[in-house]
């Protein structure tokens, strides 16, 4: 599977964080963080609950507005960005929220309309109910199109989550947690997912999470977040068999 | 951007969150104003609004406008038949409906149905990250989200005041006929007679900023609503305390000023 | 049909009817209040322009011809009352046409009553003319000055009473009297007149403690209101009052019947009244405040019977007075 994934990848760097900061008051989230990612990479970023991972991927996509550091993505500073330009980009980077963040008071067929609607040039491509008869067909609930997010289950949003995610053909996507709060076999499901619409639309990813499961599957590329820096990075196996006793413990705690 | 959370604090923290509130409000208000007038404009969201705010919330103020006319003339109706002043009710109960009653009514029960569902959606929108998602999709969530439900909610809630207006007018009718025997088009002839536009422009006028305080309180609290679900009901809450004060405040406002003017 | 496209024409019709329904309500009352006719302007001055506003009500013989514009004040006791009269009921209204303030109702608002005037010119009325007034009535100043008449009156009989006692007593210098054959004219007509205004003195007092026994009972309209204030006490001091001086001038009067007939009669009591020209000087001057304490009496009585609290009372005395004339012509 590895090899698979790896053969996409070529040298080109399309994310670039450099001394990236953030603080919440005195409450530094943040302090150093450097990473590049290039194109068709996976890269795992996995730390503790509350340690700044869902900050680190809403500054890529310009949710959270950082203190300091350098960052570019597709070559474009973020923070230098306009409001027009912030949204073409965004059209080019796909971001599953942790709760799926569905729209509650839309179908599912609105739900998946919406960015296409919104973002005016992408429009184009065609038809709108194709497109989003192909995106369900993909995470495979076709049949969900016309319900409430309320009268699916916490896997079935997931998915349609990631369908959103991904309406736009987008060359990046960030999952944020994309297992969490989901029993073994859905979120078994979903790792497969993930990997077949990464095949599918070539897309370079950062996931977040701490299933090591996820994260053996995934990855080319694991980062270990903690303190605000980037702790540690390497393969799976790499930091698996790593001796430094916090990413041990880590790795021996999720096991179990 | 929260209040200090630390024990600094500028007075006391009740005082200090009072005036955050306050600041929170003045800011919303000036952001509306900024990003509102921009294009592209949500003509659709404001429509969808104006359907969820109007026609959803029309059969409870149409019936609680009704009950309150009915009511109004059956309490009043025996002080004064005993002045000998039974023929006044027409216009004593045109005059406080159409300056108080209609308006204040419509204003209040929005207040609490209107402003505690847009804080609360608005604050679960948020706290599920929706408003993030909406920001990733290209859509500006302050124009799409904000913007739409306060012009909505300055919109409807005078048209609103308009149709509470007649059917308490109807519902004082229904209360004067059941001792009496009053004929429709002498009531209404009545009704108008004793009405002046110096009655009806300042009570029409001064819902436009009902409507314009409850969209704009319910939308701050919503938005700026804390994590998780007791954050989302402590906003529905207290945007319904809030709007429900500005409006009665707006109404003294108002009363002062027409006074002034010498419309009373 | 979509779902969407039926929310937006339930939503359009909404919309389309509460506006509806607002120009409607416009309209009808710019109908009411005559926004929509051709107007012209009058004015009117009063002292006191208690309770009108814009938008007040003009009536021409109580059917309404315009509205009240403007009020305000032009000196320290004059109101300038500005009104807009339609069009179309300019020819029914004359130059001399006279303005009060008056109310709709007991409990109403107040307006402005034009009544036409009694030399009628049937000269139409133009552009910003300026209408004679009537000030309005005020209760309260109607029974202030009825009562300081009453005190004039109380005098007066007092004044009387010692003439009358020293004249029949026979002491008294009656010569004069006698003599000046105006004086005794004088005299006879201030008897008349007393007789006349004692007969008056009697129906407002029995008018007034009609009104005060209803009051008493609460059983009027204003009964509620009136019940506990001092008006009330008001009321029956001025009427006990009214009682006093018109039994005391039924009394003074009976006693100048004596004395005239016993001056008529005997010598003895002229010739003294002659001798004292100070006491006849005195006399004059009562006669004059009897006169002038007559016509002030009128004058109340006039305004007492256009006042709303005894004017039914006076229209009723007045058919019933009809009613006897009639059977007594039969």
């Amino acid at each position: 599977m590895e090899q698979e994934i790896n053969t996409y990848i070529d040298g080109t760097t399309i994310i670039e964080i450099e001394h990236l900061k953030k603080a919440f008051g005195n409450n530094v989230v943040l302090k150093d963080f450097n990473l590049t990612v290039h194109k068709g990479e996976t890269v795992v970023v996995m730390g503790k609950s509350g340690i700044g991972k869902t900050v680190l991927i809403k500054c890529i996509i310009g949710l959270v507005k950082p203190d300091g550091g350098k960052m570019r993505v597709f070559n474009q500073d973020i923070s230098k960005l306009n409001q027009q330009d912030l949204d073409e980009l965004r059209t080019r980077i796909g971001f599953v929220f942790q709760n799926s963040a569905l729209y509650d008071s839309m179908t599912v067929r609105q739900n998946l309309e919406f960015p296409l609607r919104r973002h005016r040039k992408k429009k184009i491509r065609g038809n709108l109910d194709l497109q989003v008869r192909e995106a369900l067909q993909n995470v495979g609930l076709e049949n969900t199109i016309d319900l409430m997010p309320s009268e699916l289950s916490g896997g079935m949003r997931k998915r349609i989550g990631i369908a959103r995610s991904l309406i736009l053909r987008p060359e990046i996507v960030l999952y944020d947690e994309p297992t969490t709060g989901l029993d073994p076999i859905t979120s078994e499901e979903i790792t497969h997912l993930i990997l077949e619409l990464q095949k599918k639309y070539d897309t370079t990813s950062i996931i977040i999470t701490h299933d090591i499961d996820l994260a053996r599957e995934t990855a080319n590329r694991i980062v270990f977040l903690m303190n605000g820096i980037a702790y540690m990075q390497g393969t799976y196996e790499e930091l698996v068999n790593n001796e430094d006793t916090l990413i041990k413990h880590f790795f021996k705690r999720q096991a179990i | 951007m929260e209040p200090n959370q630390k024990n600094e604090t500028v007075f006391s923290k009740v005082i200090d969150e009072f005036f955050y509130g306050i600041a929170e409000l003045v800011q919303f208000s000036f952001k509306v104003f900024k990003i509102g007038i921009q294009p592209p404009y949500e003509f659709r969201e404001v429509w969808n609004q104006c359907y969820e705010i109007g026609i959803k919330s029309f059969i409870l103020v149409g019936t609680t406008a009704f009950i309150l006319g009915l009511v109004l003339v059956m309490q009043s109706r025996p002080t004064m038949v005993e002045f000998g002043a039974g023929a006044f009710l027409p216009a004593m109960s045109s005059i406080s409906i159409v300056r108080e009653i209609g308006p204040l009514v419509t204003a209040l029960i929005c207040a609490g149905k209107i402003g505690s569902g847009i804080s609360a959606e608005l604050g679960s929108m948020k706290v599920t990250e929706q408003i993030d998602a909406m920001e990733v999709s290209g859509t500006n969530p302050f124009k799409y989200l904000v913007a739409t439900r306060i012009i909505a909610t300055t919109l409807m809630i005078p048209i609103l005041t308009v149709y509470a207006d007649f059917i308490s007018l109807i519902g004082a009718f229904f209360g004067s006929n059941i001792k009496d025997n009053i004929n429709i088009n002498y009531y209404f002839n009545r009704v108008f007679e004793s009405l002046h536009y110096t009655d009806v422009i300042p009570s029409f006028t001064k819902t436009f900023f009902f409507g314009f305080t409850i969209g704009l309180v319910g939308c701050t609290k919503g938005y700026n609503s804390k994590k998780g679900t007791e954050g989302v009901g402590k906003a529905a809450n207290v945007s319904v305390v809030l709007s429900m004060v500005g409006v009665i405040v707006i109404d003294m406002v108002v009363t002062q000023i027409t006074s002034m003017m010498g419309y009373l | 049909m979509d779902s969407t496209i039926k929310k937006s024409i339930l939503l359009g019709f909404f919309v389309l009817i509460g506006i509806i329904l607002f120009i409607i309500g416009i309209f009808q009352i710019g109908a009411k209040n005559e926004m929509f006719e051709k107007t012209f302007p009058i004015t009117a001055k009063f002292t006191n322009a208690t309770g009108l506003k814009l938008g007040s009500n003009v009536r021409y013989n109580g059917v309404k011809v315009g509205i009240v514009k403007t009020v305000k004040l032009i000196n320290d006791t004059l109101v300038q009352v500005d009104m807009q009269i339609e069009e179309s009921k300019r020819s029914f209204i004359h130059k001399d046409a006279i303005a009060t303030i008056s109310s709709d109702g007991l409990m109403g608002d107040k307006l402005i009553s034009i009544i036409p005037g009694k030399n009628n010119t049937g000269q139409q009325i133009q552009n910003f003319d300026l209408l004679q007034t009537h000030n309005p009535l005020n209760t309260e100043e109607v029974l202030q000055t009825l009562s300081e008449s009453n005190e004039n009156i109380k005098v007066i009989t007092e004044n009387l009473k010692m003439v009358s006692t020293e004249l029949t007593t026979k002491n008294g210098p009656a010569q004069m009297l006698y003599k000046d054959t105006t004086l005794a004219k004088n005299l006879k007509q201030s008897f008349i007149n007393l007789d006349a205004i004692t007969g008056k003195v009697l129906i407002v007092s029995n008018t007034l403690e009609n009104i005060t026994m209803q009051i008493q009972n609460g059983d009027g309209a204003l009964g509620k209101i009136i019940n506990d204030t001092g008006f009330t006490n008001n009321l029956t001091n001025t009427f006990n009052k009214l009682n006093a001086t018109s039994n005391e001038l039924n009394r003074v009067s009976n006693g100048l019947s004596i004395f005239i007939e016993h001056a008529n009669t005997s010598k003895g009591a002229i010739n003294m009244l002659l001798a004292d020209t100070a006491f006849a000087a005195n006399v004059q001057q009562s006669m004059q405040n009897i006169k002038k304490a007559s016509i002030g009496l009128n004058q109340n009585m006039e305004a007492l019977k256009h006042n709303f609290l005894t004017r039914s009372y006076f229209r009723k005395q007045e058919k019933i007075n009809n009613k006897i004339k009639e059977s007594e012509n039969k």
